[in-house]
């Protein structure tokens, strides 16, 4: 039987053989437990957010955290497609690398972070132009919007699109995040809020769900 | 003052500037790379891979922009030797942009292959990879073309510190003999090079052990000899700026524990070298470095400078009093402040910080795309520091 609270632990604490073994366990038992397994990993990652805040884990951490993640979600996979879930609308969200920048560590580590936090992330990738942005929010209805830059030039490139949405008249709230990123960044490209720290996104995005 | 003399005097500012020293002026080194392509009226794909170009560039900066020292002068990022045998590698670039893919050249299990014999893993491992399994049967025109590129680009090398040094009187930052000069630690190369940010990552994780037998095999091979020549040397090498030039990248994706155990004991015993022999280090720190300011605070005062990047000059300067500072302009305000804006920031700094020496004013960040500085900023800063005085 499941124990999510050593699950939970065992994801904060990045401890992989734990936690691939009792994800293994839960998918030979037949996988009934499948969905509260996933949500003590998503709940591990919360852990994983407040160390990194706390300055205990870093960037590298952020990386394995997100590996580990993707594989745990592979290793439950038949069992969640099999309708073991709990029933809850998933918030779908767009995040990218805005055009002309191609950093995309940052973003995959955000994308991990927000995925473990429920989110359904529709990841349009790198150097992603303002029309396809836009594009891209209208055909799935999307109201939050992440935008990842590393370059000084990913700060037009975010003005450039926040400025498309609005002129296409798009609701949606917008998040940017990244190196360049500050208080001044957000006012100059319009943006709703910025985020140094991927945590930072996810309780934004969180908090923007729920609204 | 000119040539010689000029460079002279200018190393000086430095010597003075890291220890502490008041000297009458504050030096400017201007940590301008790819910025002056743009400013020069050309592109990046122009100039990396034209000689002519870059060294016209690198002119064009010199003469309109006054400064103590510069980062690049136009011999990073030429790709015409690997292009003319036929690939841009993990490199890429365009008008706008030049970048480095996240790549690896090694597995966690191939590390010590590498370190065993790195030019036969070159030979057999990653000339394949980046060029082909039959790399070495390119045609004889191949070959003569990428040697001489090659050896173009060696004199465009020679040409430039001649230019930048006689012409213009801009001294060299750091001795540049092999691993006496730059010094790259094993944690460096595995995130640039071997293993790459992701593999480097997990590994941390997942194989400790496989990392620490690779450090150590480096740390034997690369830094102890290194740290032999500086104990039986002569002490400081007054013709540089600085005795010794590291870079700090790979310390941004560490958590505490693995910077303690990485990187740490091996960049500790290297620093307490040179320390011993009153000689001064600039160490380039990518990201912020004030997460680990624990670790520097006990060094001889006048030993350590820290070319800052994301840090706060006055929370550096608070926290570790005892470190010389090299930065202090942003690029959000050398992008988007006015000339007067940046001037007033500047003069503030000067007071602030470098009173008494340990303050060396430059950009954290690399100034490297269009967006990243205004020309009518650098001037006026470059300018303002030429002609201020205490």
């Amino acid at each position: 039987m499941l124990d999510s609270e050593k699950l939970m632990e065992a994801m904060g604490d990045l401890d992989e053989d734990t936690v691939k073994e009792t994800l293994d366990n839960v998918m030979a038992e037949g996988g009934s437990e499948a969905q509260a397994a996933l949500a003590a990993c998503q709940k591990g990652m919360d852990i994983v957010g407040k160390r990194f805040e706390e300055g205990e884990y870093f960037v590298g951490d952020l990386i394995y955290a997100g590996e580990l993640m993707t594989d745990s979600v592979e290793i439950l996979k038949d069992a969640l497609a099999g309708g073991t879930g709990d029933g809850q609308q998933k918030t779908k969200m767009l995040l990218c690398t805005v055009q002309a920048d191609l950093h995309d560590i940052g973003k995959n580590i955000v994308k991990a972070m927000l995925e473990a936090n429920g989110f359904d992330v529709l990841d349009l990738g790198i150097d992603v132009a303002p029309e396809k942005v836009v594009e891209a929010v209208k055909a799935n209805n999307i109201k939050i919007v992440a935008l990842s830059g590393v370059l000084t030039l990913a700060i037009d490139s975010m003005k450039k699109t926040i400025e498309a949405l609005k002129a296409a008249g798009l609701d949606c709230k917008v998040i940017i995040g990244g190196a360049p990123v500050s208080e001044e960044a957000m006012k100059i490209t319009g943006a709703d809020e910025w985020a140094y720290s991927p945590q930072k996104t996810v309780d934004t995005c969180r908090k923007w769900a729920e609204e | 003052m000119e040539g010689k003399e000029l460079q002279a005097y200018r190393v000086g500012l430095f010597r003075d500037a890291a220890r502490f020293i008041k000297n009458e002026r504050i030096p400017y080194f201007a940590n301008v790379v790819t910025w002056k392509v743009f400013d020069a009226g050309h592109t990046l794909d122009e100039a990396m891979t034209d000689f002519d170009v870059m060294k016209e560039c690198v002119v064009h900066f010199l003469d309109n922009y006054p400064c103590d020292g510069l980062m690049d002068t136009g011999i990073r990022n030429q790709f015409n030797v690997t292009e003319t045998f036929g690939s841009q590698g993990y490199y890429y670039y365009d008008k706008e942009c030049v970048g480095i893919k996240d790549h690896a050249t090694c597995t966690v299990d191939t590390l010590m292959d590498y370190i065993a014999d790195e030019d036969r893993y070159v030979w057999e491992k990653v000339l394949p990879e980046k060029y082909g399994d039959e790399w070495y049967q390119k045609s004889k025109e191949t070959w003569k073309k990428t040697f001489k590129a090659y050896m173009d680009y060696t004199m465009f090398i020679v040409k430039m510190g001649s230019l930048t040094g006689k012409t213009y009187g801009i001294p060299s930052l750091a001795p540049n003999n092999p691993m006496s000069g730059t010094i790259s630690f094993a944690v460096e190369e595995m995130v640039a090079n071997l293993l790459g940010i992701k593999q480097m990552s997990l590994a941390m994780r997942r194989n400790p052990e496989k990392l620490d037998e690779f450090i150590k095999a480096w740390d034997d091979k690369k830094i102890q000899p290194v740290i032999e020549k500086i104990k039986n040397g002569k002490g400081p090498n007054y013709k540089y700026c600085f005795d010794a030039s590291v870079i700090m990248l790979s310390h941004n994706i560490m958590s505490p524990s693995q910077f303690e155990r990485f990187y740490w004991p091996h960049l500790e015993e290297l620093l307490k070298a040179y320390e011993e022999k009153d000689m001064n280090i600039r160490i380039f720190t990518e990201g912020s470095i004030l997460r680990f300011a624990d670790y520097f605070k006990d060094f001889k005062k006048g030993t350590l400078t820290f070319h800052i990047e994301n840090d706060d000059p006055y929370e550096f300067r608070e926290k570790l009093p005892n470190i010389a500072i090299m930065g202090g302009m942003t690029t959000a305000m050398m992008a988007n402040a006015t000339p007067d804006e940046c001037v007033k920031y500047a003069e503030q700094l000067c007071n602030d910080l470098g009173k008494e020496g340990g303050f060396i004013l430059s950009e954290g960040k690399m100034v490297s795309y269009r967006n990243d500085a205004k020309a009518e900023n650098v001037k006026a800063v470059a300018e303002f520091m030429r002609d201020y005085r205490h």
